[in-house]
């Protein structure tokens, strides 16, 4: 297991960010989903002991950590989500100060710190002061004193912001290309969907400090695919009147396919009595593709208004 | 900016067990604080320095030569000699501690470089002692290094070992002073970098919090025993305490001490609050 929470909380003076987790991250890509001020960044600042006031237990990476914080900061790389510098050092300078805050000789980590600029696309800036970099500069050099000493777990805190769209594809590209070289799992706290469906096997959605939802991409993607892809041969506007008697909303994509969303607690079987009530023939019927988009904003929707 | 061509490669070698994060953190420090004023102030600081090595070596030439005799007349290298050395360079010494201390704790907040040290084997006090390093050497090279190079100097030209005998505390006396110096000076001008974003600020009250409570004493003294208020006051007291010399104020030596270790103390509280990667906004 990557990271086991245990009631964990992480609280600013009055307000609970990180509310009372209990949940366990196995190794691999989990994508950390929510909107603004979910408390994405306080649970992992949270847990790599960045906040004054947390609370309840956690593990990462088998460690405890309240007892064995260095060890699990020499594990671990951490991608902050503010531009955050090493003030008065070149590119090359400060991936290598960090190579060796976490351990590495002064000589590997100069080596690697070249290696890692070049991976992360800063091979021509890194001579330059940290200072003048842009701000998608700022996030790539981040990234880079993260990866430098090839941590087994990589907290990312919204690595694409502040990054333009061909920026954006090569971070994400990069992104997902870590885990699969080495053993390294990743957690990657964003409230952009599309980052989480392109690099991550997991999701675990938050909203208000809690923990609405987790699993595998496709499960949740699955799970409130309610939307289907249908093709009858016969009436079909008959077929499709009768569908939204039943409480249907269709749309028809192209010629011959219709997009027909269930209304809530309906299943499949209305389509096919509807089918059978106006004799038309079904050709197919297969959950139509939806994004986590939908799920997302289907789960935040449902915890709003469960706090009405 | 492109991405090369080129995938992750995890990096065979083994990481250190316990990196002595406070000594990077030091090194880089010192060498990041370098500049021209720090030069030009190194320079300056070896004029007295010179000049007290010359008065030693006249003095151990004493008698040779009726000229230089004359010159060397009233030189004593005893104790005092390098108390007041280490008293002259104070003034220096502020200097020094503003150019290279001031920016040591404030650049890092300007640019959020405390979650970067933080999320790595970094403590507090690793953090602390790296950035206290960089104020022990500049600092040090102006004050207990030249003071002990004297010294050194000193026992060469008399090539006497009675003098090293009557006199063999003396490099504790410079070490001791030295340290109670640059950990209360120090240590204020770490808070003033970890409060203040401007070095110009931080200079100022530096100068005030060092000066304003002596002239303070001055002024109160005609009336009261009340120089332990001022920092350079007890310092002096101590130094005078530890290098076996008379007491220059009435104040007892303890207080002294006592008063600089309550100013150290605030100065970790201060510390202790302002170093945190992650500021809670009320
Ligand atoms: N330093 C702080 N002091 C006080 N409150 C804070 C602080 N940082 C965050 N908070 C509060 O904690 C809650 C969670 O914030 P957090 O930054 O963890 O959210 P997030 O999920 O990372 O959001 P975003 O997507 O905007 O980065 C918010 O209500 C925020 O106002
Ligand atoms: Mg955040």
């Amino acid at each position: 297991m990557s990271i086991e929470l245990n009631n964990f909380s992480v609280t600013y003076g009055e307000v609970k960010a990180v509310d009372n987790l209990s949940t366990v991250f196995p190794p691999g890509s989990t994508g950390l989903l929510g909107p603004n001020g979910a408390g994405k960044s306080s649970l992992i600042k949270g847990l790599l002991g960045l906040v004054p006031d947390y609370s309840g237990g956690a593990r990462i990476l088998g460690r405890d950590i309240n007892s064995e914080r260095k060890q699990i900061r020499q594990m671990i790389g951490y991608m902050p989500e503010d531009d955050c510098l090493i003030p008065g050092l070149s590119g090359v300078g400060m991936v290598q100060y960090a190579g060796e805050l976490s351990g590495m000789s002064a000589a590997d980590a100069m080596q690697r710190a070249h290696e890692v600029l070049l991976l992360v696309g800063l091979g021509e800036a890194r001579y330059r002061k940290v200072e003048t970099y842009s701000s998608g500069m700022k996030q790539r050099i981040k990234l880079a004193q993260a990866i430098v000493h090839d941590p087994r777990l990589l907290f990312l805190d919204e690595p694409t912001s502040g990054m333009d769209p061909q920026g954006r594809m090569e971070i994400l590209q990069l992104i997902s290309m870590i885990p699969g070289r080495s053993e390294v799992s990743i957690i990657l706290a964003t409230h952009i969907l599309v980052d989480v469906e392109r690099t991550c096997d997991r999701v675990a959605i938050m909203n208000r400090g809690k923990l609405l939802k987790e699993g595998s991409v496709e499960g949740i993607k699955g799970k409130y695919a309610e939307t289907y892809s249908v093709r009858v041969e016969g009436n079909r506007a008959l077929f499709q009147e009768e569908l939204r008697k039943n409480g249907c909303q269709v749309a028809a994509d192209g010629k011959h396919l219709l997009d027909v969303t269930l209304p809530p607690g309906a299943d499949t079987g209305l389509v096919v009595r509807t089918a059978g009530e106006t004799g038309v023939q079904l050709r197919r019927l297969v959950p139509g593709v939806q994004s986590l988009e939908d799920a997302f904003i289907k789960l935040i929707g449902v915890d709003e208004h469960a706090d009405l | 900016m492109p991405i090369y061509e080129r995938s992750y490669l995890s990096w065979e070698g083994q990481l250190l067990d316990k990196p002595r994060t406070w000594w990077i953190i030091g090194r880089t420090g010192v060498r990041l604080a370098w500049k021209k004023s720090v030069a030009l102030l190194l320079i300056l600081a070896a004029v007295p320095f010179i000049f007290r090595a010359g008065q030693i070596y006249l003095s151990s030439r004493m008698g040779n030569t009726s000229f230089l005799a004359e010159l060397a007349e009233g030189i004593q290298i005893d104790a005092g000699f390098f108390m007041s050395f280490m008293k002259d360079q104070t003034f220096l010494l502020l200097l020094i501690l503003i150019v290279c201390g001031a920016g040591l704790i404030a650049n890092d907040r300007k640019f959020k470089a405390l979650p970067i040290y933080f999320s790595k084997p970094v403590g507090f006090w690793d953090y602390l002692i790296g950035k206290f390093l960089v104020i022990v050497c500049y600092g040090g090279v102006i004050t207990v290094i030249p003071a002990i190079l004297l010294f050194i100097g000193q026992i060469l030209l008399t090539g006497t070992p009675g003098y090293f005998s009557r006199y063999y505390y003396v490099p504790f006396s410079i070490l001791g002073l030295g340290a109670a110096t640059l950990v209360t000076l120090g240590g204020i001008m770490l808070v003033l970098s970890a409060l203040s974003r401007g070095t110009r600020s931080a200079a100022i009250i530096f100068f005030a919090l060092v000066y304003i409570p002596e002239m303070l004493r001055r002024i109160f003294s005609g009336m009261n025993d009340w120089g332990w208020i001022s920092i350079r006051a007890n310092i002096l007291q101590l130094g005078a305490i530890l290098f076996g010399l008379r007491r220059p104020y009435p104040f007892p030596g303890c207080l002294a001490f006592l008063s600089l270790a309550v100013v150290t103390a605030a100065c970790l509280a201060v510390l202790r609050h302002q170093i945190r990667p992650t500021e809670v906004v009320k």
